[in-house]
């Protein structure tokens, strides 16, 4: 079909190949060379930046946002802060990082986007570089730099770091990406954007309703029903799949049980109705065969979180199946050279104290690689470095029922000094046990017996690498029901 | 009752076919009053189309709908790139996935061959692989279609849309017709009267597209001929991350009853699977079903596997006009000045154009007469601004382009382009009050911002910008 015009076939909705086209015919997008960019202003990358800073490199903070803070900025109970601090609230809380960040001389930009990655050949096209990247892959990882594209109000520009920061955090999995079936009126949300209502933009109130249904029982829903009933939103019912809440006993009560708030648990939301606005949706208990209507006005799809990982994706990171949270080593180092990874994008979703603390140890690995010879060899940007940077070695794995394990690689010792002592997991149901880490079939280390709960938060310790054995298997935690 | 318009010409329904026909009719001079029962254009059963521009190769050979999807095809290769719809023909790969089906294969190409569609080839196994790596196995072979491509469904009929109004056509939003009757007008003449719920339209001529009300519209006009049983399809639509994985719009080998399930980047640079075909009496019901969603999700894991690794961003479903017919339910009642564009399918994406010129030809039949056809004001969208800039006009959607916020001239030109709200989808807020103040046809709701800007549409579904989307337009709704 000659006729037809030829219009570009681009294979990258936003990405780096379109943008870097864009770029390329106006000829004139400027490239700056910082130390270190952090992309990400929540507390990983403030805390981060504030490290790096206070270590005297050039780092430069990069948020989408028009606010630093990330989800705490936007989170207005308290609870937030680390050691002695935790009465914070969550603005008060993202005010401190921002604080200290800014004190320490890290430049921090908002309404800074990035939007991919500028290597040469296609930067854009990160989804094929995404099945064959597993970071020895030599021709994508020679081309793979850490320069990226970014745009806001003061302009197109490119940045070409030494080294790359991704503390892009997570969200939640919302209605579609669960398939819930039903019609599509509005009404139906998710807790941070109720959350942004309450905190920032009053003018979005009629999104919330009067009567709300949350699906999910993790700490983040009852948070909910607190924010919900500040806008004036009853809740009528938190539905969760799972035999039991996943929150702790005082935060249930504070919320959900003071306004007898009733959690259905092991229980489906099976659809939801109304023509505009919601009109109610439809639960059937796990196994039953009838299902029952709640009217309701508002649904709040909650937690089940991943990672925000597009840049992570569109860079070729290899990334774990579950959440989609870009895999790490005892380094904090992704599997493109040049670019780590810290706070709620490897492990969805920690406390912000927990992501303040990854933020902080990223720092360390960054400082340390920034002066190492890993770099030798490598130009500006970061290309030939791939030789030396080999992440994906001594792979951590988990068994069912655990979801997922972050830093899960063990990486090799080297330059790059490992940061991080301990690593966080999830469990997909209620079991009684013990975490147990082995390497082959030798145990490493056992935990105590303990009743492990979805959604909550579990930890192993990592092991040392002279405890291993090199030529062993991989590195395996899963939980034992004996003994 | 209060009269709301007097026109020449009434157009009912402003679902895409409306649009084009009332693009055609301003085109020609013709006084012309638009009434829509819903609040925008486009905002029914076109919008949830499989945006799929159709060639017509498969058409049932003969049908009035052969003759006006190619028609319709045709006119879009010139309209499209003037009008700023995304629209690209990346052809399609019909897949036979087994012996039985590859042996119906040679009767597709000779169907495509009457229907007077010239470019389709045989393709053996290994070739279908060529053309689509990312495959399931089993292909037994395919056809290439090489001019089956992809519309923007939300684009076609708003950009249709604002050229009719530009050229000065009258839109009434809100004015479903509950009646109709005949008069006699001032001039001694007959004429319609079409009760609205907001006042009454005379018009000399009516024109019915009004998609899934066309045949009661048909009915209170005073005819019969056809029923309308609202075909149900559910589609799943993929996130952009996952667009690499297919290049041709993967069709499968059709059965008596439907066209089957297709696989389909959009121009959006998602992926579109779907759509299922459930036959049903109630013309609400836009719900998709935990049925439905499993066939689209089992379909799309067949078809493409690597597909089970990603997530779905969104589930809808839309109504298709079906009739008891195999046709279109196209025919004039020339003494009465009456036209009915009834039962047009999802195939109406394509062939609208093909439609409209074919009322124009019925009106004229009917006595209407009219203009040569003159050039209309262009009607140019946002962005690049280098191109084509024009303030208060929602942006181009096509991924074969860049966005404002990616455009360093756009930028530069206007900071509020580099202020990005929606940042899945890209969309800034210079877009977002652009589509708001488009003193044309300015989105009034949410939905209305979503199918002009995208806001809202990526993988987080409005957990970044949802609140501060739905600010914006409580603060910019007129």
């Amino acid at each position: 079909m000659s006729a037809v015009p030829p219009h570009a076939a681009a294979a990258d909705t936003g990405g780096g190949a379109v943008a870097a086209a864009a770029a390329r015919s106006a000829g004139s997008v400027p490239t700056r060379r910082p130390d270190v960019l952090v992309i990400g202003g929540g507390p990983a990358g403030l805390a981060c930046a504030a490290e790096l800073a206070r270590a005297g490199a050039a780092v430069e903070l990069a948020d989408r946002d028009a606010t630093l803070g990330g989800v705490p900025a936007t989170t207005a109970h308290r609870g937030f802060g680390e050691g002695l601090r935790r009465g914070a609230t969550g603005p008060q809380h993202a005010h401190r990082l921002v604080t200290e960040a800014e004190r320490a001389g890290a430049s921090l930009r908002t309404e800074t986007s990035v939007l991919g990655w500028a290597d040469a050949g296609d930067a854009g096209d990160a989804g094929d570089a995404g099945d064959g990247g597993d970071g020895g892959d030599g021709a994508w990882a020679e081309r793979a730099t850490t320069t990226v594209e970014v745009t806001g109000p003061t302009g197109r520009e490119r940045l070409a770091p030494a080294a790359v920061v991704l503390a892009t955090g997570c969200r939640e999995r919302p209605r579609h990406a669960r398939l819930i079936p039903g019609d599509r009126p509005a009404g139906v949300l998710t807790t941070n954007q109720v959350q942004q209502v309450a905190t920032r933009h009053p003018g979005g109130a009629a999104a919330v309703g009067r009567r709300a249904v949350i699906l999910g029982a993790e700490h983040v829903s009852f948070s909910a029903v607190h924010t919900l009933a500040s806008l004036g939103c009853e809740t009528a019912a938190l539905i969760t799949d799972l035999p039991r809440h996943q929150t702790l006993a005082p935060l249930r009560l504070a919320t959900a049980g003071v306004r007898g708030v009733p959690v259905r648990t092991s229980t489906r939301l099976t659809g939801i109705h109304g023509h505009g606005r919601v009109e109610g949706v439809t639960v059937r208990p796990v196994g039953a065969t009838r299902s029952e209507e709640i009217a309701c006005d508002t649904v709040v799809v909650t937690g089940d979180w991943v990672a925000e990982h597009e840049l992570a994706r569109r860079g070729g990171l290899v990334l774990a199946a579950s959440t989609g949270a870009p895999r790490v080593d005892r380094a904090l180092r992704t599997t493109r050279p040049g670019v780590f990874a810290a706070g709620n994008v490897i492990h969805p979703a920690e406390t912000a104290a927990v992501a303040a603390a990854g933020g902080r140890a990223a720092a360390r690995a960054v400082a340390a690689f920034l002066t190492s010879e890993a770099r030798e060899g490598a130009d500006a940007a970061g290309a030939g470095l791939a030789t030396r940077w080999r992440t994906a070695e001594l792979p951590v794995t988990t068994a069912w029922p655990l979801q997922w394990v972050a830093p899960d690689a063990l990486g090799l010792a080297g330059e790059v000094p490992s940061v991080v002592d301990t690593a966080v997991l999830r469990t997909a149901a209620v079991v009684e046990g013990r975490l147990v880490v082995s390497q082959d079939r030798r145990v490493l280390w056992r935990s105590r017996r303990q009743r492990l709960v979805p959604n909550r938060s579990l930890r192993v310790p990592l092991p040392d690498l002279e405890h291993l054995d090199p030529t062993g298997g991989r590195v395996e935690v899963r939980v034992s029901r004996r003994g | 009752m209060s009269t709301l318009d007097s026109a020449e010409v009434a157009v009912v329904g402003a679902g895409v076919v409306g649009a084009a026909i009332a693009r055609d009719l301003a085109a020609h001079g013709v006084d012309t009053a638009w009434l829509e029962a819903g609040e925008d254009v486009g905002a029914g059963t076109t919008k949830a189309n499989t945006a799929i521009w159709h060639t017509g190769f498969d058409a049932k050979p003969g049908t009035l709908e052969a003759q006006l999807v190619a028609r319709g095809y045709e006119r879009l290769i010139d309209l499209a790139p003037a009008l700023e719809v995304p629209a690209r023909a990346d052809g399609a790969v019909l897949v036979a996935w087994d012996a039985e089906q590859a042996d119906a294969l040679e009767g597709i190409l000779a169907q495509a061959e009457t229907n007077g569609y010239h470019d389709c080839r045989r393709l053996d196994a290994a070739e279908v692989y060529a053309h689509e790596p990312r495959l399931g196995a089993g292909a037994h072979g395919g056809v290439l279609v090489p001019g089956e491509g992809l519309l923007c469904p939300f684009t076609l009929p708003l950009a249709l849309g604002r050229q009719a109004l530009a050229g000065g056509v009258r839109l009434h939003l809100r004015a479903g017709v509950e009646h109709a009757t005949r008069e006699q007008g001032p001039d001694g003449r007959a004429r319609h009267r079409l009760h609205t719920s907001r006042g009454a339209v005379t018009a000399r001529y009516v024109v019915n597209a009004a998609g899934l009300a066309s045949a009661a519209v048909n009915r209170l006009l005073g005819h019969e001929g056809f029923t309308i049983t609202p075909r149900r399809g559910q589609l799943l639509v993929f996130d952009g991350l996952a667009r690499h994985l297919v290049r041709h719009v993967i069709l499968p080998v059709p059965t008596a009853r439907t066209k089957g399930m297709l696989v389909a980047p959009t121009v959006h640079g998602k992926l579109l699977v779907g759509p299922t075909a459930e036959d049903l009496d109630d013309p609400t019901a836009t719900a998709t079903t935990a049925e439905g969603i499993a066939a689209l999700t089992r379909w799309a894991r067949a078809v493409v596997p690597a597909l089970a690794e990603e997530e779905p961003i969104a589930a809808y479903a839309g109504l298709r006009a079906a009739t008891e017919h195999r046709d279109y339910q196209l025919f004039a009642a020339a003494d009465e000045g009456y036209v009915c564009v009834g039962g047009i399918r999802s195939t109406g994406l394509s062939s609208c154009l093909g439609i409209a010129e074919h009322v124009l030809g019925q009106l004229a039949a009917c006595g209407l007469e009219h203009d040569a056809p003159r050039e209309l004001p262009p009607v140019r969208l946002l962005g690049p601004v280098g191109a084509s800039g024009q303030p208060g006009a929602p942006p181009y959607l096509g991924d074969d382009r860049p966005r404002p916020c990616q455009d360093p001239a756009a930028v530069a030109s206007d900071p509020s382009y580099g202020r990005v709200v929606c940042h899945c989808e890209r969309v800034s807020a210079g877009e977002l009050h652009a589509a708001l103040a488009d003193p044309l046809l300015p989105a009034r709701d949410g939905d209305g911002l979503r199918r002009r800007t995208r806001a809202g549409q990526g993988r987080c579904q409005r957990f970044h910008c949802g609140a501060r989307v739905d600010a914006l337009l409580a603060e910019g709704r007129p």
